[in-house]
């Protein structure tokens, strides 16, 4: 389990101090995928590289299987951060050394012996799926394939930690999502914790058990994936999941009444529109609308206008409140 | 005709003997002195794996001192420590006491710029890997800028050629030397222009080797 607790990152320059992270606590269980997850500037790369100390946090703890990694001298460090796999946007690789050499050089400046080597690069060529480029430079790979070896390296020590630095953001959608069963699977085959930070909603959306918002710095909201997607509270997350709180023109200019339905699991199948207008003598003006797929769950998002007496609109709002649905009377 | 030939050549030989000897050994003088306060130059940097940024000022301000000082006035600077090292301050074998001094600065500005254009990056990525400064530097930095290295090794070869001729002056010997003696001295015009050929010939084909081999290992 990894514990942070009370973490605060204070930069300076120009003798200005600036609060990059603000007094943050967060638990991330062994084996789950975490996301956080925030806009350019929330802090998030800064929180990512205080897990491995790339980045010295000013103040708090951080612990990890019940190591205060704060308190570890140079030497401990260099042996925690062995069991801490990390991987970045620009995947970093040696552009001097093969595929074969990069993934092996954490073996190598460990003083792994030769053949132990040789065995481990080979599984881990396996694992991505890249044995037959063993032997090519990096500049000659697509960015998928580069970083399947940045996974392939960050995995050689074999850690229990794995932290993703925006590991997808510069890559095109079918390759993100290419990398993403990579690491799904490897979180379930290893039973490795990964940490992943993305400006990409889709990315934590499709892998993530649990996700922190972060917004300036500061832990806007926690839980599970399906719930913070589903029913988001604070105005960041509610603007990243793609529910506007400013009602756009069209609502404005709606006669009737306006209403938002967010769909769940088994409701984003069911017919519950026609049902509606069917049992109640109600006219139904969709307004906008959406269905994301969240963790491998549907979630719908739909705007309508409803039209006709107040009591059959009345009739129906309740009707939809017992469908077990989240509703929103905008208007 | 072949008799003017062969009388060039008598003389040639031996100060192209002399200027290689003296170029070849003053280089690596310059590296071995010039490569660590170039690392030094790049580690000890504010943000870098070392950061010591009162040492990276001393050193950067003494550098700059050192190249400000014309190289015929250094010469005769050191002749005392020439003197004190070699036990003259003439010949071929004093001269690579000064030339080496006025290349080392050189270097280490030229190893700065190379280990510089390292993506930080890959050496941030070592770090997470658990790699010590050292291991940052010999098994990241240094082979990341090969091709860069071996480019501005070129350039202070070619550099200290240069040098090695304007010590000729001074009695060092080698090509520069013998062009002064024979060229401007005695007005024996063939052998100036052969030696300036002989000169650019050697230029020529040092860059070459240097373009070549930087190429050949750059997989950029």
């Amino acid at each position: 389990m990894i514990k942070i607790e009370n973490l605060s990152k204070v930069y300076q320059t120009n003798g200005k101090n600036i609060m990059a992270l603000k007094d943050i606590s967060l638990e991330i269980n062994d084996g789950e995928i975490f996301g956080i997850m925030g806009l350019s500037g929330a802090g998030k790369s800064s929180l990512i590289r205080c897990i491995n100390r790339l980045e010295e946090p000013t103040e708090g703890s951080i612990i990890i299987n019940d190591r205060d990694i704060m308190s570890l001298d140079s030497v401990q460090l260099r042996e925690m951060r062995k069991k801490i796999g990390m991987i970045f946007q620009h995947f970093n690789l040696l552009t001097s050394r093969t595929v074969y050499q990069n993934i092996a050089f954490p073996l190598k400046i460990s003083g792994v012996p030769q053949d132990e080597i040789d065995v481990r690069v080979k599984d881990l060529l396996g694992l991505v799926g890249l044995a037959d480029k063993k032997d090519s430079y990096p500049s000659k790979l697509s960015g998928g394939q580069k970083q399947r070896v940045g996974i392939a390296r960050a995995l050689a020590g074999r850690p229990t930690l794995l932290l993703s630095d925006e590991a997808t953001s510069s890559l095109d959608p079918q390759t993100t999502g290419q990398i993403l069963s990579l690491l799904k699977d490897i979180n379930r085959r290893l039973n490795l914790t990964i940490i992943i930070i993305s400006h990409q909603m889709e990315v934590i959306r499709e892998i993530c058990d649990r996700v922190a918002v972060l917004n300036s710095g500061e832990v806007v909201e926690t839980g599970n994936t399906i719930d913070i997607f589903s029913h988001p509270s604070s105005p960041i997350t509610r603007g990243f999941v793609g529910i506007e709180d400013n009602m756009p023109e069209e609502i404005a200019g709606e006669s009737g009444r306006v209403i938002r339905v967010i769909f769940l699991g088994e409701n984003a199948r069911e017919p519950i529109m026609s049902r509606l207008v069917k049992s109640f003598d109600v006219y139904a003006n969709i307004l906008s609308g959406n269905i994301q797929r969240i963790h491998g769950e549907m979630v719908g998002n739909l705007i309508f206008g409803l039209e006709g007496s107040i009591e059959n609109i009345e009739d129906s709002t309740r009707w939809l409140e017992k469908q077990g649905l989240q509703i929103e009377v905008l208007k | 005709m072949k008799q003017e030939l062969l009388r060039i050549i008598r003389l040639l030989l031996p100060s192209l003997g002399q200027t290689i000897y003296m170029v070849a050994v003053s280089t690596l003088l310059s590296v071995i002195m010039g490569l660590p306060l170039g690392i030094l130059l790049v580690i000890t940097e504010k943000g870098s794996i070392w950061e010591k940024p009162q040492l990276n000022n001393i050193l950067g301000t003494v550098i700059n001192i050192l190249r400000s000082v014309p190289f015929l006035i250094l010469m005769i600077i050191v002749f005392p420590l020439s003197r004190f090292i070699v036990g003259t301050t003439i010949g071929t074998t004093a001269t690579m006491i000064p030339l080496a001094l006025a290349a080392t600065p050189f270097v280490a500005r030229v190893i700065e710029s190379s280990l510089k254009e390292v993506d930080w990056g890959s050496v941030e990525a070592s770090i997470s890997m658990g790699a010590t400064p050292f291991q940052v530097i010999t098994r990241v930095l240094i082979p990341e800028s090969m091709p860069s290295l071996i480019q501005g090794m070129t350039l202070t070869i070619i550099n200290i050629i240069g040098y090695s001729a304007m010590a000729g002056a001074l009695g060092g010997g080698g090509l520069g030397d013998l062009a002064i003696r024979y060229g401007t001295q005695r007005y024996d015009t063939h052998v100036l222009i052969a030696t300036v050929a002989v000169l650019i010939i050697i230029v020529q084909a040092i860059q070459y080797s240097g373009n070549y081999l930087a190429n050949k290992i750059n997989r950029r």
